[in-house]
């Protein structure tokens, strides 16, 4: 199922600073909506709202609503949240563990009753890394290059079938190669999945995305289709922004 | 513009200067004479300087090298004028304080007395001490001339003063282990480590004779330290079965759990328990077996063993009383190796199992204390190596070990065994004289071996879980 999240006068922020400062956001079903905007603007901050992970940092608060297909996230339980919401860092963050325990461990940790083999192969051909890891599954998923380590990830937010999927800069240290099948897997998913995607790179804001929010200090400046941000901004900021001005 | 142009510009503008000092120096074999001899002599120096530490056999060699060096120093220190066009302050310094030194030196008397510490000593222990430390400055005075007097020469000039300090410690370290191996190796039979020493009067015949029990017996004896073994290896498991879970479970809560003051007052609890004499705990073990002693389980705490009549409570303490006392020495390390290691799991792993909806049960199991357990086992080992080594603790409740080993009956241990022979009564060192030194061997092979076993498990276990 694809689902929608609603953002309504959300305020959040860490040591009693408001690091968001009101947002209200819709994300749109089966599409990739990228937030950009210069650092410390609190894009990382909202995605992080979005499966409750901020509240894993001390001295963090979250005033507000957000809406997961009609439903108040703060009132559900985080855990089950989060196999809802699923989200991909920046650094590539696999467990040191075998490829394939890495791809099942939130399926292991939530329980599920499923054909392990099966699942392992459909989320990690879903992340485009079959091909290349189907014969060693068994490594141990730290020996692999930070694209492939990458993937692995995706595929592991994949596996517990997530219907949202958070990703924080996801090809930011990746190589242009990896960077470029990770850009890809995201669009062949698209379908199927809800990506929220936080990126400094215009460029695959703009190859990727179907909408863009464009955020600076706490606020959202501007949001709408990915063409109208770019190509012609209703806001200054927005524009200078774009066009490398300042960020 | 290349370096050689470079250098050539250099050597113009700047005619002092000789071609040597940019760096394109060609070494002359007469340039190695005097920086050789400095090295050699430097050598002889920390060599004899070490020897004449532990013997005053070689008084008469000191001060002879002690001068030798000086006079060499000297001429290094004239030669380095004539080459670089410039003194050499430390080798003057050196060589201007070695003859002060040498001279103070002839003045002494052969043997000095006084010096408020009521001892006569040798004047030797002065020239090793200064030879040691004027050949380690000469070393490193000739290294750097040897290598060219280049920045990097001066780095490398360093190495001298780092090892031999090192080589003077493994050096005592070995002297060490050669006495205990020479002394102690020659004892060590099979007889001596499967059998147990005993030595006791036995029951052998009770007759009834006048209406009353008669009974005579026969005095038992035997050399072995069968017991004392089996005593430490059942002291390191038992005090593993109570620390460890203990000590992994206090880490797991303070890295974990522990907000606020709770987990402060725990923390501070486990440094102080670790700060604590050892001899205090071992006032411990005896003030609760004293303590036991009225009560009907006094044979738990206190330790038993079959007299031939029948089973008795002993006076001292058991292997249960002395694991437990034990473990408040050892759960402090186990529980801060665990703290730091699951402390060192990175952020975005933690993060990385909860975005995946794993709960924070699932987390630890999975994650944390993988992550956490090259640490927690090293500590283990170290912890069973402290078990096996510490007689503080035993000092005041362990017996010797002539009625068998178990977790009821009276402890003993290697480690004790040493201190027993040499302050035990007469009877025991008698039997036991010189098998001090075999059971040094047998603690100083535990301690290796748990040594060895906690760098080998560690590297494995960081390999297996961290992919390191």
């Amino acid at each position: 199922m694809v689902s929608t999240m609603l953002v309504r006068d959300l305020v959040a922020g860490y040591n009693g600073t408001d690091v968001l400062k009101g947002i209200n956001l819709d994300i749109h079903p089966g599409k990739v909506t990228a937030l950009i905007g210069p650092s410390g603007c609190g894009k990382t901050t909202l995605l992080r709202s979005m499966n409750r992970m901020n509240e894993l940092t001390k001295k963090s608060h979250v005033h507000g609503q957000i809406k997961l297909n009609g439903e108040d996230i703060f009132a559900m339980d985080p855990m089950l949240l989060r196999r809802e919401v699923g989200m991909v860092f920046q650094k590539p963050n696999p467990f040191p563990m075998s490829i394939r325990e890495n791809v099942l461990y939130g399926v292991k940790a939530s329980k599920l009753k499923v054909n392990y083999d099966e699942i392992v192969q459909t989320s990690m051909y879903k992340a485009a890394i079959w091909d290349e890891l189907k014969e060693r599954l068994g490594d141990n998923a730290f020996g692999l290059s930070l694209g492939q380590q990458q993937r692995v990830c995706i595929a592991r937010s994949l596996a517990v079938s997530p219907s949202v999927i958070l990703m924080d800069e996801p090809a930011a240290s990746l190589d242009p190669s990896s960077a470029a099948k990770v850009e890809s897997s995201i669009v062949a998913l698209k379908e199927e999945y809800t990506f929220v995607i936080v990126t400094h790179n215009m460029q695959q804001a703009r190859r990727i995305s179907d909408y863009t929010v464009f955020m600076f200090l706490g606020e959202i400046v501007e949001a709408g289709e990915t063409a109208q941000v770019f190509e012609a901004p209703h806001r200054t900021e927005t524009r200078d922004y774009i066009q490398g001005k300042f960020g | 513009m290349t370096a050689e142009t470079t250098q050539t510009k250099i050597a113009e503008s700047n005619p002092t200067l000789e071609r040597e000092q940019i760096g394109t120096r060609r070494t002359r074999w007469l340039d190695l004479i005097s920086p050789s001899l400095v090295l050699l002599f430097g050598l002889g120096a920390v060599v004899l300087g070490a020897l004449s530490l532990i013997s005053n056999k070689f008084e008469a060699y000191p001060l002879a090298f002690l001068g030798g060096t000086c006079l060499i120093l000297q001429i290094l220190f004239l030669d380095t004028y004539r080459r670089w066009s410039r003194f050499d302050l430390k080798a003057a310094a050196l060589s201007l304080l070695a003859f002060t030194f040498l001279f103070i030196l002839q003045l002494l008397p052969e043997y000095v007395t006084g010096f408020q510490i009521n001892a006569v000593i040798h004047r030797s222990i002065f020239s090793s001490f200064f030879l040691l430390v004027c050949g380690t400055a000469s070393l490193s005075i000739a290294v750097y001339y040897l290598w060219g007097a280049t920045p990097r020469a001066e780095d490398y000039s360093h190495y001298p003063l780092l090892l031999v300090p090192a080589g003077l410690a493994i050096g005592l370290y070995l002297v060490l282990i050669t006495q205990l191996i020479g002394r102690g190796l020659p004892q060590i039979s099979w007889e001596v480590i499967s059998q147990p020493f005993y030595n006791y009067s036995w029951p052998i015949k009770i007759t009834i004779g006048n209406g009353w029990p008669m009974w005579s017996a026969e005095q038992r004896m035997q050399i072995g330290m069968r017991n004392h073994i089996l005593g430490t290896m059942l002291l390191m498991a038992l005090t593993t079965v109570i620390a460890f879970p203990i000590g992994a479970g206090a880490g797991v809560y303070l890295s974990e759990y522990s907000a606020g003051r709770l987990g402060n007052i725990v923390r501070t609890t486990i440094t102080s328990l670790r700060a604590m004499s050892l001899f205090i705990l071992g006032l411990t073990a005896l003030s609760v077996s004293r303590f036991a002693a009225d009560f009907s389980w006094a044979g738990l705490v206190r330790g038993t063993y079959f007299n031939g009549f029948h089973t008795v409570v002993s006076s001292g303490g058991s292997y249960l009383t002395a694991a437990v006392i034990l473990s408040l020495l050892v759960i402090p390390v186990i529980a801060r190796a665990t703290e730091e290691g699951c402390r060192s799991l990175p952020i975005e792993l933690r993060e990385g199992s909860y975005a995946l909806g794993a709960t924070e049960e699932t987390t630890l199991r999975r994650v944390v204390l993988p992550w956490a357990l090259p640490n927690i086992v090293t500590a283990w080992l170290i912890s069973c190596a402290e078990v096996a080594g510490s007689v503080a603790v035993l000092i005041f409740i362990a017996g010797r070990g002539q009625y068998g080993v178990g977790i009821f009956r009276q402890v003993t241990s290697l480690a004790y065994l040493v201190f027993d022979i040499w302050f035990g009564e007469p009877s025991f060192k008698g039997l036991m004289g010189g098998y001090q030194f075999s059971a040094g061997i047998l603690l100083l092979l535990t301690t290796t071996g748990l040594g060895l076993a906690a760098m080998v498990s560690k590297r494995w276990l960081e390999k297996r879980y961290r992919g390191e």
